[in-house]
């Protein structure tokens, strides 16, 4: 019985960890895979005979589809340290960019008249480029970077887009069907909004990858919950939910529709409405999750992933500010 | 060398992007329109406040010790300036897309703030009062 040490690259998760044991453990010889994730090598007991080398080669070609490598020594991380140079001013330009887009009133459209369902249209366009962005963009792009990293199909991205459009028509006609007046307290979407921004935040972190401490936190957290990202990672159906979800992120456009749908009367208009503003902010959520897709299946990902990471954590510091100024905690910092 | 230029390139860029930050997200208070948003009708001060991508004039100064009158004016708004929330008054509500909604606000004291801001928190405007 022997005992070597390999070290792997692209182990971002408690899936990976559980891919990587499950996969070797089935394998001839092998009595005992440990994988850690912290210190990004794998220990593997066994009793072949072949040298290491002969055996991370033949190990390397089952998790070829994957994506993972077994080096026998330690992989310069160089490149990933570079990458955050570039990705600071890079991300803090994105932001920037994004603020003067806000200040230069170009978003600023009255929509007299009549809401139609082309009015709704373009209010999503509008929405989606807005500080709207700020909630349900960042959130996108951290979650598409985040899957990325481990999935290797566009599948994920399309479930998530099909069921906003759908969730939208649905519960859009449920609105229209229900009709008269509600009001959501204040209160409970600033609270909703901070927990977004506390989302956004951690996983902007764990997208720049530079605080170890979040990754052992990361690592410590319960299997059962990495169990069922796996699970959002390889299927269709949580994204699907998420993207009916997101009818419920706060935003004061998607806000503006749903009391229009209330008002229209009836399941058709109510769902025509709300579709209609889900497909107008369709191009630009695409563009952020399948761009995330596209970017971190090349070279360039290091760099993609900390610039995302930079921006969505800015965006999560802007939205947890407004969360916190809406309920009252602190005095509005800001003002786009 | 290649390095230490490369650093000083990005630290000289961040610095400026932080600057620019601030100084595009500090807001300076901006007063225009401020007199005219405020005119007395029937011994009653009237604000008015215009909704629509934020709120204008940010800032406002109106008199104490007076019977106000906010009127939230709309045009074809449907971004998050249109859900109005003032937390001191306890008051909120999802403004009409087009149109003028009146906010009653009693006397104030000398040196009160009154904050309107929308339901996210993204924008706000304060009535100040002397």
């Amino acid at each position: 019985m022997k005992t070597h040490k390999f070290y792997v690259q692209g182990t971002h998760c408690e899936a990976c960890k559980i891919l990587i044991e499950d996969t070797l453990r089935d394998e001839r010889g092998v009595h005992g895979v440990e994988v850690s994730l912290v210190h990004e090598h794998i220990i593997v007991s066994t009793d072949r005979e072949e040298d290491a080398k002969f055996l991370a080669e033949e190990w390397t070609s089952l998790f070829q589809k994957h994506g993972y490598a077994l080096f026998l020594e330690k992989p310069a991380v160089q490149d990933d340290s570079k990458a955050l140079y570039y990705a600071g001013p890079l991300g803090l330009l994105i932001l920037v960019l994004f603020i003067l887009l806000q200040k230069s009133g170009v978003l600023n459209l009255g929509f007299d008249g009549e809401l139609t369902y082309m009015t709704a249209l373009m209010i999503g366009v509008i929405a989606s480029l807005s500080t709207c962005l700020a909630v349900v963009g960042g959130l996108v792009l951290s979650l598409s970077a985040k899957i990325s990293q481990d999935v290797r199909s566009y599948r994920p991205f399309v479930s998530f887009h099909l069921g906003r459009l759908i969730g939208f028509a649905l519960l859009g006609g449920v609105l229209g069907l229900m009709g008269g007046v509600f009001e959501i307290n204040y209160r409970i979407t600033a609270i909703f909004g901070i927990i977004v921004a506390l989302v956004m935040i951690i996983l902007g972190l764990n997208l720049l990858d530079v605080f170890r401490g979040v990754k052992k936190i990361r690592t410590t957290l319960p299997r059962g919950i990495f169990d069922r990202i796996m699970r959002i990672e390889r299927g269709a159906f949580a994204p699907f939910i998420i993207g009916i979800g997101t009818f419920f992120l706060p935003c004061g456009f998607t806000q503006s529709m749903q009391i229009a749908a209330l008002a229209s009367g009836s399941f058709a208009s109510g769902s025509l409405i709300m579709v209609a503003f889900a497909f107008g902010t369709l191009p630009m959520l695409s563009a952020l999750s399948f761009g995330s897709f596209r970017f971190s299946h090349t070279r360039y990902a290091p760099m993609f992933f900390k610039t995302a990471g930079v921006v969505v954590i800015g965006l999560g510091i802007f939205a947890l500010m407004a969360g916190m100024a809406g309920l009252g905690v602190i005095r509005p910092l800001f003002n786009i | 060398m290649k390095n230490i230029l490369v650093g000083i390139i990005v630290l000289a860029g961040s610095t400026l992007m932080t600057v620019a930050f601030v100084y595009l997200l500090g807001g300076s208070g901006d007063t225009t329109g401020a007199v005219d948003a405020v005119r007395v009708e029937d011994g009653v001060q009237i604000i008015r406040v215009k909704a629509l991508g934020g709120y204008s004039p940010r800032v406002v100064n109106a008199q104490a010790g007076v019977p106000t009158r906010i009127e939230m004016q709309t045009k074809g708004t449907y971004d998050c300036s249109s859900w109005l929330v003032i937390p001191s008054l306890r008051y909120q509500k999802q403004l009409p897309s087009k149109g003028v909604t009146n906010i009653d606000v009693p006397p104030q004291e000398k040196g009160s703030t009154i904050t309107g801001l929308c339901a996210m928190g993204m924008y706000s405007f304060d009535v100040i009062f002397n």
